[in-house]
C-alpha cells in the first residue's frame, strides 16, 4: 500500500511539473513576426533598360537589416544575379521575366522570399512605321515611336541598321503579324510560335522583323518553300490578316497560313492578278481582280480540312434583289484602283457589310471610267455576283480622276480622294460630285492614304497601361530634294484640317505608312491598309 | 533492476530483428535488345531498297542498334540473331460485321538466307555480332543481297535476337524486327496506314519521287514537319493536275495506283493532320 502511495505521489509530481512547464506566466504567446519584403512590385520595363530596385524588409512593422540574394528564372532554372541590397539589372531578354528576391534577417537568420514579374515592353510599342524609298531606289524604314507619355523617338533607317543595307527594290508594304507568325529557328530547329513581327515588303524582298528585340528572323530565302525569282519579277502587293497573309508577285499570289513559317507556292490556275488584295473587317479573305480573265475572285484561308489551292471566282448568278445583275466575269476592263470602305452599297443589306469600290476602265472605251461597288457580304461564300453599284463616268467630267497618281477611300463614307499633279481632290460617290483642288502640295506627292486608326487604344485597366491614340487622318507624304514631309489632315465629315504639329520629316520618299499598336484590336482593323 | 535491463535489451533486439535482409542483385543475368524508334507507329518495321543504287552494287548493309540489359558486359559477348517465320491472322467477317472465322497464315515472300541476305551464322557476320566489354550500345548489321528476284518483288526478313551462350534476349517486343528488302520501290516502314500521302502503291511512290526529287524513304519522311507535309501535298496536287492533263492530251487515263483498275485513280488530300 505504501508502495502504491509512492507511485501515486511520483505520478502527481510529474503531472504538476508538466503543467508548470507549459504554463505561460503572462498567458500570452509571442511569435516571432514575419519577415516582410516591401517596396518591390512587378511592372513593365523597356527592352535594354536598367532595372533598379531597393527593397525594404520589416518585421512587425519595423524596418530590419537584411542581406539579399536576387535570382532570375530562365525556364525553371534560377540564376543568382546579385547579392547587393539594391538590384541593378539591365534587361536583356524579351517577354515576361520572373525575379526572386531572398531576404535574410541578419539578427535571426529568418528568411523571406518574394517573387515578382516584369514585362519587357519593346521599343516598338506605339507609333508610325514609315516605309520609304532611298535615293538609290531601295527600301528602308523610319519609325516615329511613342516612348512613355508624350516622349517621341524618331528612328531612321532601321532596316539598314538591322541588315547592313536597305532592302532591295522599291517599297511595297509594311504591316505586322500581331502574334501570328511561327518562327522556326534554323540553328536549333525549335519552333517559336506566336511571334509579333513587322513585315517590311519591298519589290525584291520580304522580312520578318521581330518587334520584341528588333531582330530579323527571316528573309525571303526562308519565307518561301519555292523562292520566286525576284530578279525577273517584283512583289506588287502584300496583305496580312490574322489567319491569312497574301503576297502578289508578277500577277501570281502566294499565301501564308498564319502560325506557319513559310509561304506556299502560288495558287494554281491561269491568272494574272491586279496588285490589290482587298479585304474588309475581320474577314480573313481577300477579293482580287484577275486582269487576265477580267474577273473578280475571292481568296480564302486554308482551313482545317483543306488547303486553298485556287482562286474562287464569283459565278454569274444573282440574288433576287440584285437589279443590276452585272457579271463579275469577263469585264474586259483594267483596274485603276480597288479599295474599301465601311459604308454599304446594297439597299438590301445596309447593315455594316462594307463595300469594295473598283475604279475600272473598259479596254475598248477610253472615254469613260466605271466605278463598281461590290458588296462585301458576298465574299463569305462567293455564290452570287457581288456588284451592287455601277456608274459610268465620262473621263471628260474629270480627267484628273481617270488618271490620278493616288487614290484612297474614306473609311466610313462613300468618298474617294485622289491626287493628280500634287493637287488633292475627291469624288463624293453618293452625290456624284467632284470637289476639286482641296489642297495643293509643294514638292512631289509620294503617298496618300486615308488611315482610320480605330484600334490603338486601351480603356481597360486590367489590360495594362491605358492609352488612346486613335485618329482619323488623311495622310499625304511629299518629297522635296532628299527630304520627305508627312502631312496629316484631320478629317471631320468633308472637312480636312492640316495638323502642323503632326508633321513628320525625314530623308527619302515615303511609300507606305501604318500606325503600330500592340493591341489585339489591330487584327480587326488591319483591313484599312488594304 | 536486472529485469528492467533485460526487458530493454529485448525491445532493442526486437527492433533490430525487423530489418529487412534484401537479396543480392542477380549478377548473372545480361541481356540484349534492339533500340527501336518509339515515335514510330510501327517501330519494329524497317525497309530497304536497292533502287537508285548503281548497278554494280550487289550488297548493302542495314544497321540496327542494340544495347545491353542487366549488367554491362565485362567480356566480349556474342549476339545471336535468328530468322523466324512471319505469320499473320486473317479474319473473315459476317454480314453483321462480326468475325466468323480466322486463319493464321504464313506471310508470303519471306527472305531466303544466302539469297536475300547474308545468313546470321556466316563467318562474315561474326565480328559484328558482339557486345564488347563496357559497351552500352552497339550497331549490328544485316547484309542485304541484291538478288534478281528483288527487282519486282519485296521480300521480308523476320528476325530476332535469340539467347546466346553470353547474352539473353531482352524484352520480347524489342527483340524482333521485320525488314522488307527490295530492288524496286518498296513501302517505307514510316508509310503506315495513316500516312498523309494516302495508301502506298509503287505508282504513287514513284510519282512522289519524280515530282519532288526526294527519296521518300524512312529517313526523309522522318525529317518532315507538319508544315512540310502540307507543302508537299500542295506540290503533289499541283503536279498531279499537270501530269494528268498531259496524259489526257495523249489519250491516256489519269494516273492510277493500279494501272489496270480504273477505280484506283490517284488523289491526294490537301491537308495533313499529323
Amino acid at each position: 500500500m505504501k508502495r502504491y502511495t509512492l507511485y501515486g505521489f511520483a505520478a502527481l509530481l510529474v503531472g504538476m511539473l508538466l503543467t508548470v512547464a507549459c504554463y505561460d506566466k503572462d498567458n500570452t504567446i509571442h511569435p516571432i513576426p514575419d519577415l516582410v519584403i516591401e517596396n518591390i512590385s512587378g511592372g513593365n520595363i523597356g527592352a535594354g533598360e536598367m532595372l533598379e530596385l531597393t527593397p525594404v524588409a520589416t518585421m512587425g512593422g519595423s524596418e530590419v537589416e537584411c542581406t539579399y540574394q536576387w535570382f532570375i528564372y530562365r525556364d525553371t532554372v534560377a540564376t543568382l544575379i546579385s547579392e547587393e541590397n539594391t538590384l541593378q539589372y539591365r534587361v536583356d531578354t524579351t517577354g515576361t521575366i520572373t525575379f526572386n528576391v531572398e531576404a535574410t534577417h541578419v539578427e535571426t537568420g529568418i528568411q523571406s522570399v518574394l517573387t515578382f514579374y516584369y514585362t519587357v515592353v519593346p521599343r516598338i510599342n506605339h507609333g508610325w512605321l514609315i516605309l520609304k524609298e532611298t535615293a538609290d531606289g531601295n527600301t528602308d524604314m523610319d519609325m516615329q515611336l511613342i516612348q512613355g507619355g508624350d516622349t517621341i523617338e524618331f528612328a531612321e533607317d532601321q532596316l539598314s541598321l538591322a541588315l547592313g543595307a536597305p532592302m532591295q527594290g522599291r517599297p511595297v508594304s509594311l504591316l505586322w503579324t500581331d502574334g501570328t507568325y511561327k518562327y522556326v529557328n534554323p540553328e536549333t530547329g525549335i519552333e517559336e510560335d506566336a511571334q509579333t513581327c513587322l513585315v517590311p515588303v519591298s519589290q525584291k524582298d520580304i522580312l520578318m522583323y521581330r518587334v520584341a528585340d528588333e531582330k530579323v528572323l527571316a528573309t525571303s530565302d526562308e519565307l518561301f518553300y519555292e523562292v520566286p525569282d525576284f530578279s525577273t519579277s517584283n512583289i506588287e502587293a502584300f496583305m496580312y490578316q490574322s489567319s491569312l497573309a497574301g503576297l502578289i508577285y508578277d500577277g501570281q499570289v502566294c499565301l501564308l497560313k498564319t502560325r506557319t513559317p513559310t509561304f506556299m507556292p502560288p495558287l494554281l490556275g491561269d491568272y494574272h492578278l491586279a496588285p490589290y488584295l482587298v479585304c474588309w473587317g475581320y474577314a480573313n479573305k481577300f477579293v482580287v481582280y484577275d486582269d487576265k480573265n477580267c474577273s473578280f475572285g475571292v481568296i480564302y484561308p486554308s482551313g482545317t480540312f483543306s488547303t486553298t489551292m485556287e482562286i474562287k471566282y464569283f459565278p454569274d448568278t444573282y440574288r433576287d434583289a440584285d437589279d443590276l445583275r452585272i457579271s463579275p466575269n469577263n469585264m474586259n476592263a483594267d483596274m485603276l484602283y480597288f479599295g474599301q470602305t465601311d459604308g454599304s452599297v446594297d439597299p438590301e443589306m445596309q447593315t455594316n457589310n462594307g463595300t469594295l469600290y473598283a475604279l475600272m476602265q473598259k479596254r475598248d472605251d477610253a472615254a469613260n471610267v466605271w466605278l463598281y461597288g461590290l458588296n462585301n457580304y458576298e465574299m463569305a461564300s462567293a455564290t452570287y455576283g457581288p456588284i451592287r453599284f455601277a456608274r459610268e463616268i465620262p473621263v471628260s467630267r474629270c480627267p484628273e480622276f481617270a488618271d490620278a497618281d493616288f487614290y484612297t477611300m474614306h473609311q466610313t463614307r462613300n468618298i474617294m480622294y485622289f491626287i493628280k499633279d500634287n493637287v488633292l481632290s475627291y469624288y463624293d460617290i453618293d452625290r456624284d460630285e467632284f470637289v476639286m483642288d482641296v489642297y495643293s502640295f509643294s514638292g512631289e506627292v509620294t503617298y496618300c492614304k486615308f488611315i482610320n486608326n480605330t484600334y490603338a487604344y486601351n480603356t481597360a485597366s486590367w489590360l495594362g497601361d491605358m492609352y488612346d491614340y486613335r485618329f482619323t487622318y488623311l495622310v499625304v507624304a511629299t518629297s522635296s530634294g532628299d527630304e520627305y514631309t508627312v502631312n496629316c489632315f484631320d478629317v471631320v465629315l468633308d472637312n480636312l484640317t492640316l495638323l502642323p504639329e503632326k508633321t513628320i520629316t525625314g530623308t527619302g520618299k515615303v511609300r507606305f505608312m501604318s500606325w503600330f499598336a500592340p493591341s489585339f484590336e489591330y487584327s480587326n482593323d488591319v483591313y484599312i491598309y488594304s | 533492476m536486472i529485469r528492467k535491463f533485460i526487458l530493454s535489451i529485448s525491445v532493442a533486439l526486437g527492433c533490430l530483428a525487423c530489418e529487412e535482409s534484401l537479396p543480392k542483385y542477380n549478377t548473372d543475368w545480361i541481356g540484349v535488345q534492339f533500340v527501336l524508334d518509339n515515335s514510330s507507329l510501327n517501330p519494329n518495321e524497317y525497309a530497304y531498297s536497292f533502287i537508285g543504287q548503281d548497278e554494280t552494287v550487289t550488297q548493302d548493309t542495314v544497321w540496327f542498334t542494340v544495347r545491353p540489359l542487366g549488367l554491362v558486359p565485362d567480356h566480349s559477348c556474342r549476339i545471336k540473331l535468328e530468322q523466324y517465320e512471319g505469320t499473320e491472322w486473317r479474319f473473315e467477317y459476317g454480314a453483321d460485321g462480326g468475325v466468323v472465322d480466322s486463319v493464321l497464315r504464313v506471310i508470303p515472300r519471306q527472305a531466303e538466307p544466302g539469297v536475300h541476305y547474308v545468313p546470321f551464322d556466316d563467318e562474315r557476320m561474326a565480328p559484328w555480332l558482339t557486345l564488347e566489354p563496357g559497351e552500352m550500345e552497339a550497331r549490328i548489321p544485316v547484309i542485304v543481297l541484291r538478288d534478281e528476284t528483288l527487282s519486282d518483288t519485296t521480300y521480308t526478313l523476320f528476325f530476332r535476337i535469340a539467347d546466346s551462350e553470353d547474352l539473353y534476349a531482352g524484352v520480347e517486343e524489342l527483340c524482333s524486327v521485320e525488314l522488307r528488302i527490295a530492288d524496286c520501290l518498296s513501302r517505307p516502314s514510316a508509310w503506315n496506314d495513316w500516312f498523309f500521302a494516302g495508301t502506298w502503291s509503287a505508282m504513287r511512290h514513284e510519282f512522289m519521287i519524280e515530282v519532288t526529287g526526294e527519296p521518300w524513304d524512312d529517313e526523309f519522311i522522318g525529317t518532315l514537319t507538319l508544315d512540310d507535309k502540307n507543302y508537299y501535298l500542295y506540290v503533289f496536287n499541283r503536279e498531279l493536275k499537270r501530269v494528268n492533263a498531259e496524259r489526257a492530251a495523249q489519250g491516256l487515263p489519269p494516273l492510277r495506283d493500279n494501272p489496270d483498275d480504273a477505280a484506283t485513280e490517284i488523289t491526294f488530300s490537301t491537308v495533313a493532320f499529323f
